[in-house]
């Protein structure tokens, strides 16, 4: 493998872990947003 | 929107507009669910709407709808006295709109597309040439490509060589514009949809499609600004404009029949909607007027004539008529109306005019509760869904990681091109991946099932029900009401041989009638009734005197002649030392068919006997041999005594009956059964049978005539025909059998599609999709679902005839 084989392979990688961190994980955190008390 | 309140929770339903796909209303859903106050919510992708059940305490309505609007949808309050007629008319126009902007969308990047496809083809045809000279082979893998590169090219090389002299730099340069415009206007909601699931760490299919064309958009927008970027490192600057711009087209094409599908899925409902008219003549100070039937009130005098459709709900003051009540109940014959009867809104008169007092209205009409049923049913999920939410949350993610893993194995693999070659299968990747399939899948099948349900006779409150009715193998019969008409009447009369009354039936029942007028008792109303409806006359008795258990004695006077009677059973008779040796015979035969048979004497002589029984309904036979062939086990249960029982079963054909039980009793027999592990439907009443419907897997509540319990059970049978019972069942199991094809199908395709589209069979059989067609199979995949369930609308039971 070349250089930039290499380098396609391991952005590879982290993209698809920043995908399924993104989407599965960071959603899960994230704070629910509190209903405003005007519009009760 | 609707609303109900609860003890301190309301529920109310709101229009959701922008969803696409399974991913969009499980976002949605998931969001509406973790909001303070908000005990539950369901979403529906084929009703566009949103049920929440929420504490009014906590949240209101106001702020759900910006909770929707914040996760990128479109949400709105609807007018809180619009009825359910009126919010589906609302609604049905929205579709129609939603389906015509598609249309137009679609048509037009469509023309677009091809347009760019034509113009593009002298680039095209460079790169295939360029390629080649690389000493790779050129993509001739892909089916598209070969045959846009040995068909189509050499042809309009000889049509129009003028379009190979252009320079390619104003081509790209006006395939740019033309792809922006088709970007920002056809497929803008792809994008702000994206954008808008994304923030929220979510991706639906919007996700896919932007993502797909948004990287070949950007990869041939650099290709046109600096190609010197790609020449520099060996590559040829090419662009993809065209496939943009046919995949926006063909997602959109998709989207389209999908819309028409979806419409049709609801094409019962709305015929519902459309059966009441739209004005109503009124009887206001004398003066007859055509008012809006909106505004009808309770009280006013509507006039109907012959042939017109009943506006609102109500009871006849004076007229007679027949009325065709099919499109309600399913029952085919009209049904005969006279002063007193009731009339329901959106019904059809037949024959006769007549005037009648308009009672309920609005959204407590008859009319209006059906369609509020059946949009709860088309509104709710089956438990089967869970399977497919479960994936589609998970999906796009997962599509997306496997185009970034299709992009680099391409790019390590591909011996000529690479990153052109990565490039194109992980776009391909994206855009065969459908999710859209798998989350219409279930909702389209319940939605076509319980409008084809309602044309049958048979509300079905949901897909729950739905699916538990698919599993039933054992159904339990209530007797009265339900096996029989529930109304005791006179079956038998038989004159005694040697009496005064032989071949005087007649006088006979007129007399005895006479004398059960003064009774309290339920057979003695059967009496009167019967002889009344033979157009008997019966006159007050002189003299009447119950014996209780026993019968009565009276005196009655008939064209001036007292007769001395009494009627009962055969211990009165050895009161007053009848002899009954002459029809003891009869009585016996009659008490072991089930009937209640009643001696009559007059004068001191037994004159004959009259037999009192609630008749089997006509249908009960027939269904209960249908269900029988349907392998289900039929247990009947009545409170009745063992003789009765054993008569009526025996002649209706039932194989087990419980005798003797009491409401509670029913609801323990029910619970043995399905600890047996028997899947159990009862059939019965609304009223009595409450308890037990309840405790029955599947409850179904029987109507009889227009006294329809629309709230008890989970599936309410429109009119009083058993038969309806086992088309519902059938209807069941055949829309489960549809689900089970949907889901299949809607898997199998994403699961053969995406590596396909990778390259999987690149090795072996040199295969290859473009962007292009994987566009074209994924618009084909989710109308295949809807179409396939549409023909749960041709599901016609060999019962129903």
């Amino acid at each position: 493998m070349t250089g930039t084989e290499w380098l396609v392979a391991m952005a590879g990688v982290a993209l698809i872990c920043w995908i399924n961190w993104y989407f599965f994980l960071a959603g899960k955190t994230t704070p629910v947003k509190d209903v405003p008390k005007d519009t009760l | 929107m609707t609303a109900t309140m609860t003890t301190e929770h309301r529920t109310i339903r709101i229009p959701v507009t922008g969803m696409t796909c399974a991913a969009c209303q499980s976002r949605i859903q998931r969001t509406l669910q973790k909001q303070p106050g908000v005990d539950d919510a369901t979403v529906n992708l084929i009703l566009n709407d949103a049920t929440i059940t929420f504490d009014p305490a906590a949240t209101s309505p106001e702020a759900l709808v910006d909770v929707i609007r914040d996760v990128g949808y479109g949400a709105s309050l609807a007018a809180p006295d619009q009825t359910a007629l009126q919010e589906q008319n609302a609604r049905d126009d929205d579709a129609a709109t939603e389906y015509l902007t598609l249309r137009r969308k679609a048509i037009v990047s469509g023309i677009v597309g091809l347009f760019a496809m034509i113009i593009s083809m002298p680039l095209m045809s460079q790169l295939a040439a360029t390629m080649h000279t690389a000493g790779g082979a050129s993509n001739v893998g892909d089916p598209f490509m070969r045959w846009t590169m040995t068909v189509f090219d050499p042809a309009l090389r000889r049509v129009a060589p003028w379009m190979y002299a252009i320079d390619p730099r104003v081509t790209t340069w006006l395939l740019l514009a033309l792809t922006l415009g088709v970007m920002t206007w056809a497929g803008r909601h792809f994008y702000t949809g994206a954008w808008a699931a994304f923030r929220h760490h979510a991706a639906d299919m919007n996700t896919l499609v932007a993502v797909g064309t948004g990287a070949a958009f950007l990869y041939s927008l650099l290709a046109t600004v600096a190609p010197d970027f790609f020449v520099r490192r060996g590559v040829a600057p090419d662009v993809y404009y065209e496939a943009v711009v046919l995949i926006i087209a063909l997602i959109l094409t998709g989207n389209m029949f999908e819309a028409r599908a979806k419409q049709r899925t609801s094409s019962a409902l709305r015929a519902l909607v459309h059966l009441q008219p739209k004005t109503a003549r009124v009887l206001r100070d004398a003066v007859e007027l055509d008012v809006p039937v909106e505004d009808v009130i309770a009280g006013d005098t509507v006039i109907v004539r012959p042939g017109e459709r009943i506006p609102v709900d109500g009871a006849i003051l004076a007229g007679t008529s027949a009325v065709d009540e099919s499109m309600l109940t399913g029952e085919s014959m009209p049904v005969a109306k006279a002063v007193g009867d009731r009339v329901i809104g959106g019904t059809m008169n037949a024959t006769g005019a007549f005037r009648f007092r308009a009672t309920t209205l609005g959204g407590d009409s008859v009319l209006a509760q059906i369609v509020q049923l059946m949009r709860d049913a088309q509104g709710s999920r089956a438990p089967i869904q869970r399977l497919a939410d479960r994936i589609s949350g998970i999906f796009v993610p997962i599509v997306m990681s496997l185009a970034v893993v299709t992009f680099v194995v391409w790019f390590i693999a591909a011996e000529n091109a690479p990153a052109v070659r990565a490039f194109a299968a992980s776009v391909a990747v994206l855009i065969i991946a459908c999710p859209c399939a798998m989350g219409l899948a279930v909702p389209t099948a319940v939605m076509v099932a319980t409008g084809k349900g309602a044309e049958l006779g048979v509300l079905i409150k949901g897909g729950e029900a739905l699916q538990r009715a698919g599993d039933l193998n054992t159904v339990v019969l209530d007797k009265t009401g339900t096996v029989t008409e529930g109304k005791p009447t006179v079956t038998d009369i038989v004159v005694a041989p040697e009496g005064a009354f032989v071949q005087r039936e007649d006088a006979l029942l007129r007399l005895v009638a006479s004398l059960e007028s003064r009774s309290e008792h339920p057979l003695a109303d059967a009496i009167v009734g019967y002889a009344r409806a033979q157009g008997l006359s019966v006159v007050e008795p002189d003299a009447f005197e119950s014996q209780t258990g026993r019968g009565a004695i009276g005196v009655v006077n008939d064209a001036d002649t007292a007769f001395a009677v009494a009627v009962g059973n055969a211990a009165l008779m050895a009161d007053y030392a009848v002899d009954t040796a002459s029809l003891q015979a009869d009585l016996d035969r009659l008490a072991n068919d089930g009937k209640t048979p009643m001696l009559v004497a007059v004068d001191g002589v037994l004159a004959g006997l009259i037999a009192v029984a609630d008749p089997i309904k006509e249908s009960s036979r027939a269904a209960i041999t249908q269900l029988h062939a349907m392998g289900l086990d039929v247990v009947m249960l009545t409170g009745d005594n063992q003789r009765t029982a054993d008569a009526v079963a025996r002649l209706a054909g039932v194989d087990r009956v419980v005798a003797g039980v009491l409401p509670a009793g029913k609801v323990a027999e029910i619970v043995r059964l399905q600890a047996l592990g028997r899947v159990v439907a009862m059939i019965g009443d609304g009223i009595n049978d409450a308890p037990a419907l309840a405790q029955a897997d599947v409850g179904m509540a029987i109507g009889t005539g227009t006294d329809i319990a629309i709230e008890a059970g989970d599936i309410v049978l429109m009119r009083g025909d058993l038969r309806t019972a086992a088309q519902a069942i059938a209807l069941s199991r055949r829309t489960m059998r549809t689900i089970k094809q949907n889901l299949f199908w809607a898997f199998i395709y994403n699961v053969i599609g995406i590596p396909v589209a990778a390259g999987v069979l690149y090795p072996a059989f040199g295969l290859l999709l473009s962007p292009i067609l994987a566009s074209a199979a994924m618009a084909f995949s989710s109308v295949s679902v809807v179409s396939n369930s549409l023909r749960l609308r041709r599901f016609a039971s060999a019962l129903s005839s």
